[in-house]
């Protein structure tokens, strides 16, 4: 793996389910080259500035995971929780996760009825608990552990062949990485308009921090930086357009809360065909930051890497597409005076 | 067959040439831009946004009331080809499985949709895992394999319609695809060229919109509300279909010919009372049979929240469908409704 990588291994270790982003932030404001105006919203956004007058274009990745809350703890020593985000029950039962208690990280894992009891598929979700492994709920408190605290999935990032990263939190901690990798590259750049670069919080839980800023930020183009749920293979009957790892970036034009700019779309595509650069299109499921960023009225299309196995610990995405997509924003900053002719064509 | 009017041979002719423009969610742009044409010929200056929304203003002063009816359409859009040519196809909007197979279908280029690129069959419909909706269908467009159905333009991302040749005429009933809601288009249309001609004046301001993706959820019409919101509006009317049955019928309180519907709630609630009484009052006075009725359904004058709203629905039998029914009396009683609403005083 190439050593820019490391700051990407970095930030899929840090834990920051939604509302909880505080760690992820830290790690991100400590290197946000000093050029940008940085400040940090009520919500908890990030938001980075340089640059000056039109136009103003706006680059969002979210800080937030899916994954778990503390709810309760059984006097039997289980911890009860609930999900945050989308995650299907069907994916939890014996699935290891790491508890983040007060006094630091704790192993746990979603308990799972065994074949030879009825199976996993026999339990209901009410039934699903964490096992720490202790057997009542004073001595689960006194590794830290209470309510209200986070829970993520337990995965170690892991490279799959030559190209190919497995990691739960791959979504989005490489859109924060792919903007702050584009932060250190356009820092002493002579640049045409104003650069808005955005790490947002609760993406997962409703696009709560997009929503907050598309009403306190002035922008005229809008490129969330998110992932592209693909499905394992092209054979596979899926409703939506495949996206195949590792054949560049795909502009997200529909999902369930948006339809891309097509006015947008078709210059990206040109953009990226002038510069030798992959681009698929895609539509797929799901809602990205966009969605609340194009109810200001401007131009959005969301920006992807295709990722197989999407809201799981098994996130698989291919290197190749995430320094395409650094390559891509860097692309569009430095072409970003284009831009004002679709915004004369817009009214 | 019924002798017509001049005012419905008219209507028809209208909406027949709006129905040239296959106008799928997300892909309005060319059916905007004829519509900005049409409304400069009528003698109006209009706007567009970066949805594909155009509105346009007539009169001054109070009350300031909108208008909203929508470009688009319910359709499909091409997912991905498969080996053996055949095109699969995701739907946008909501439409009934069970009145899908074996369909003719054209798919049509997004950048002009005019065009036809091929005409298809559905082939397959396939519901959605919970049994209660579309997940998608297979088109046959008499391509053997990939190559042949990239010859003749098939790719993803390409918007597909039902196919209907011109509108037709059964008895009192108008009969096409995309009624909803080039109905409403046309009669908007129609009230500009009489507010043109001095055949009638609006009290105040009346501000007409031709919204973008209602189909998909409103996404058209929520920039415009926030665009909007410094501009005090007296009252929202959104004019969209309702569906109707030709006869009376226990299970259906609306009926096609029986005049315009006054929804008196939806899933958006109650809407304005006020406003409600006073059209209810306005078509008693004027001798307008209007019909109240509860919808399963939202509208878009819900989406300004701070604005008065109520929704006026053509009835329309077969809504969502190839043969979208229109009562000849209901397309006259509405724009008879309209226009008095529009010379009222006040709401």
């Amino acid at each position: 793996m190439k050593r820019e990588f490391e700051m990407l291994m970095d930030l899929v270790r840090i834990p920051g389910i939604s509302g909880f982003e505080d760690a992820v932030r830290d790690y991100i404001i400590a290197r946000i080259p000093s050029e940008f105006s940085t400040r940090v919203d009520p919500m908890g956004n990030v938001i980075a500035t340089i640059g000056s007058g039109g136009p103003k274009l706006l680059f969002m990745a979210h800080m937030d995971e899916i994954g778990f809350l503390t709810t309760g703890i059984t006097p039997d020593g289980y911890i009860r929780f609930q999900k945050i985000g989308t995650i299907d029950d069907a994916i939890l039962p014996g699935t290891a996760v790491v508890l983040h208690g007060s006094a630091g990280p704790q192993n746990g894992v979603i308990g799972v009825r065994p074949p030879h009891l009825g199976g996993a598929s026999s339990m209901k979700a009410e039934q699903f608990v964490i096992d720490v492994g202790l057997d009542s709920a004073e001595n689960v408190r006194s590794l830290g552990i209470d309510l209200l605290q986070q829970v993520t999935f337990f995965r170690e990032p892991r490279m799959m062949g030559a190209h190919r990263l497995n990691c739960r939190s791959l979504d989005d901690r490489f859109g924060c990485y792919s903007l702050l990798q584009v932060a250190n590259h356009i820092a002493n750049t002579p640049l045409s308009g104003t650069i808005q670069l955005v790490w947002s919080v609760q993406e997962e839980v409703g696009l709560r921090g997009a929503a907050a800023l598309s009403h306190t930020l002035s922008y005229d183009f809008a490129f969330p930086v998110d992932a592209y749920a693909t499905s394992e293979s092209r054979d596979v009957a899926s409703r939506y357009v495949y996206a195949e790892p590792g054949a560049g970036p795909v502009l997200r034009l529909f999902d369930h809360g948006s339809i891309g700019s097509p006015q947008l779309a078709r210059w990206l595509v040109d953009l990226a065909a002038r510069a030798n650069i992959a681009l698929q299109r895609g539509a797929t499921g799901g809602e990205t930051d966009g969605v609340r960023l194009q109810e200001a009225g401007v131009h959005m299309v969301p920006l992807a890497v295709a990722m197989r196995n999407l809201h799981s610990l098994a996130e698989m995405a291919d290197l190749r597409d995430v320094e395409a997509i650094v390559q891509l924003i860097q692309l569009i900053i430095a072409n970003a005076a284009e831009l004002s002719t679709l915004l004369e064509a817009g009214s | 067959m019924v002798p017509l009017t001049n005012y419905v041979t008219s209507a028809q002719e209208d909406i027949d040439r709006l129905l040239r423009f296959r106008s799928v969610s997300g892909f309005e742009m060319s059916f905007a831009n004829w519509m900005q044409k049409e409304i400069k010929r009528i003698g109006f200056s209009s706007h567009k946004d970066v949805m594909s929304n155009v509105w346009v203003s007539a009169g001054t002063g109070r009350p300031r009331r909108a208008l909203l009816v929508h470009l688009d359409e319910i359709g499909f859009i091409t997912a991905d080809v498969h080996a053996d040519g055949s095109i699969m196809a995701f739907p946008m909007g909501n439409w009934d499985p069970a009145i899908l197979r074996n369909q003719v279908v054209e798919v049509v280029s997004p950048e002009d949709s005019e065009i036809t690129l091929a005409y298809g069959t559905v082939q397959d419909v396939v519901w959605n895992a919970a049994g209660d909706g579309l997940e998608r269908i297979r088109i046959d467009v008499g391509a053997c394999d990939r190559a042949t159905a990239a010859a003749l333009g098939m790719m993803p991302l390409l918007p597909v319609v039902l196919a209907r040749g011109p509108i037709a005429r059964h008895g009192q009933m108008l009969i096409s695809r995309a009624l909803d809601n080039r109905a409403g288009c046309a009669v908007l249309l129609s009230l500009l060229k009489k507010i043109a001609s001095g055949a009638f004046s609006p009290s105040g301001e009346t501000i007409f919109i031709f919204a973008a993706q209602e189909e998909v959820g409103f996404r058209g019409t929520w920039p415009l509300a926030r665009r909007m919101m410094n501009v005090p509006l007296d009252a929202a009317i959104c004019i969209d279909a309702f569906p109707a049955l030709r006869e009376p019928d226990l299970s259906a309180s609306v009926q096609a010919g029986s005049g315009p519907v006054l929804r008196a709630a939806d899933l958006e609630g109650f809407g304005s009372q006020h406003l409600r009484s006073s059209v209810e009052l306005l078509a008693s006075d004027q001798g307008l049979p209007i019909q109240p009725a509860f919808a399963q359904g939202h509208n878009q004058a819900s989406v300004f929240r701070t604005v008065p709203g109520i929704a006026l629905d053509y009835p329309m039998v077969g809504l969502h469908s190839a043969v979208e029914g229109l009562h000849v009396d209901d397309l006259q009683g509405m724009e008879k409704l309209l226009q008095a609403i529009l010379m009222s005083e006040g709401e």
